[in-house]
């Protein structure tokens, strides 16, 4: 699925960490050829309408903050940089994902993430995700890990899409994996075309709750919703 | 313990199971059964459970739910209280088990199960995708198997710290998990 940008138009490039406050505005396309890390001093902003380009395998780490609340008509797009006019994604260019690390914040809203090893990986923080598309994942759509945090973690996924469209990826990867310890909400969500959709594997000591309210779990290679409790 | 409800979802069109609960201590799930769509309860589904059911032999005690052609409620859920696990029972199907422990340092177990003899590989790769260790390989007899992976490559030098992908390729199956090695 080509976003429909050309990379010969204006472009900015990063790479490297942020700092303090800064912002991607929609002026331009943004390139990220090298690591990207939000330190926990940094908050990235970035503008709805915004497109952001990865080069192989570059990762986001997230210690601080990052603000990508786009809109219905203006979504922010996180994708590989061969996902535009003329490219063609492959395994071989997919970028690695945002990561967010324990301590990190943010909000996410209307982005599409997209030919990532995993889309996003939360450790050990709390978020909300509302109306994002999430597609095209070697690994995993979401990565959910609450480690051993008492109380568990607290995940919303709301009105989202999570699915493998390339068909390279169909009935590959898992859509939302969620591990230790972890509360998750997931719901008016549509999971399709993976290995399996939700893949839950709580751990016993933590009690955690899962809630999963008007959410599609469909088409999944194996299984559609997969629990598993450990001592 | 887990808990946790599952309400006025569909979950359709699923290879093996719509819901499958497996562990080695109990979930409590509430399902809704009037709103959740389960898909439409054929036969096979039906066999499915059959199959679950004894797949979860493996991890008493263990809830699960059954298909049925009908809604059913959470009543119907029943407990099975199946005993000590049992190696001379075989898997009914290929399995490739999360890591543990994992994030881990220095070496990790790699559980996986094969429900008939059948050529194996089960490697290790990096997040470029390239391969670094072959755990297993060639033909295994049906049953279940720990691997444990020291975080060395072919060489026998020790890796680096980081995300390593595990795969499990058997018998035309193709399974993959994702494990943390610290340093």
């Amino acid at each position: 699925m080509f976003i429909g940008v050309s990379v010969s138009s204006a472009a900015v490039e990063f790479g490297g960490i942020i700092t303090g406050d800064t912002v991607w505005t929609n002026d331009d396309v943004v390139i990220v050829r090298d690591s990207l890390v939000v330190d926990s001093t940094g908050h990235l902003t970035i503008q709805p309408g915004t497109t952001v380009l990865f080069e192989l395998m570059t990762p986001v780490f997230i210690y601080g903050r990052l603000t990508a609340v786009g809109n219905e008509a203006a979504p922010i797009v996180f994708t590989t940089i061969a996902d535009t006019v003329g490219g063609t994604p492959t395994s071989s260019t997919f970028w690695y994902g945002l990561s967010f690390q324990e301590g990190s914040d943010g909000e996410m809203e209307h982005c599409r993430v997209a030919y990532t090893l995993t889309c996003i990986d939360i450790n050990m923080c709390s978020l909300e995700f509302h109306h994002c598309t999430v597609e095209n994942f070697l690994g995993f759509g979401f990565y959910i890990d609450g480690m051993f945090e008492i109380p568990p973690i607290e995940v919303v996924i709301d009105g989202c899409v999570i699915r493998q469209t390339d068909p390279d990826l169909l009935d590959d990867g898992r859509g939302i994996y969620v591990f230790r310890s972890v509360n998750i909400g997931i719901s008016h969500t549509r999971i399709r075309d993976c290995n399996i959709g939700i893949q839950l594997y709580s751990y016993n000591a933590y009690n955690p709750r899962f809630n999963i309210f008007r959410t599609e779990i469909a088409s999944h290679w194996t299984d559609g919703l997969y629990l598993n409790g450990s001592g | 313990m887990p808990t946790g409800s599952v309400r006025q979802c569909n979950i359709i069109e699923n290879g093996e199971y719509a819901l499958e609960l497996v562990g080695q201590s109990e979930i409590e799930v509430e399902i809704d059964a009037t709103d959740n769509w389960w898909g439409i309860a054929d036969s096979s589904l039906i066999e499915s459970l059959v199959y679950h059911h004894n797949d979860i032999t493996y991890y008493p005690p263990v809830y699960y739910v059954p298909f049925a052609y009908g809604p059913f409620d959470i009543d119907d859920t029943t407990a099975v209280d199946v005993g000590e696990p049992d190696d001379d029972v075989l898997p009914n199907r290929f399995a490739l088990d999360q890591n543990y422990p994992n994030p881990f340092n220095p070496s990790t177990n790699i559980n996986f199960r094969l429900p008939t003899a059948s050529f194996v590989d089960l490697s290790v790769y990096n997040i470029l995708g390239r391969k670094i260790m072959t755990l297993a390989g060639g033909m295994y007899r049906a049953g279940n198997y720990t691997i444990t992976w020291d975080g060395c490559d072919e060489a026998g030098c020790a890796v680096a710290g980081g995300v390593y992908f595990y795969r499990l390729r058997a018998g035309g199956a193709d399974l993959s998990r994702k494990m943390l090695l610290l340093k």
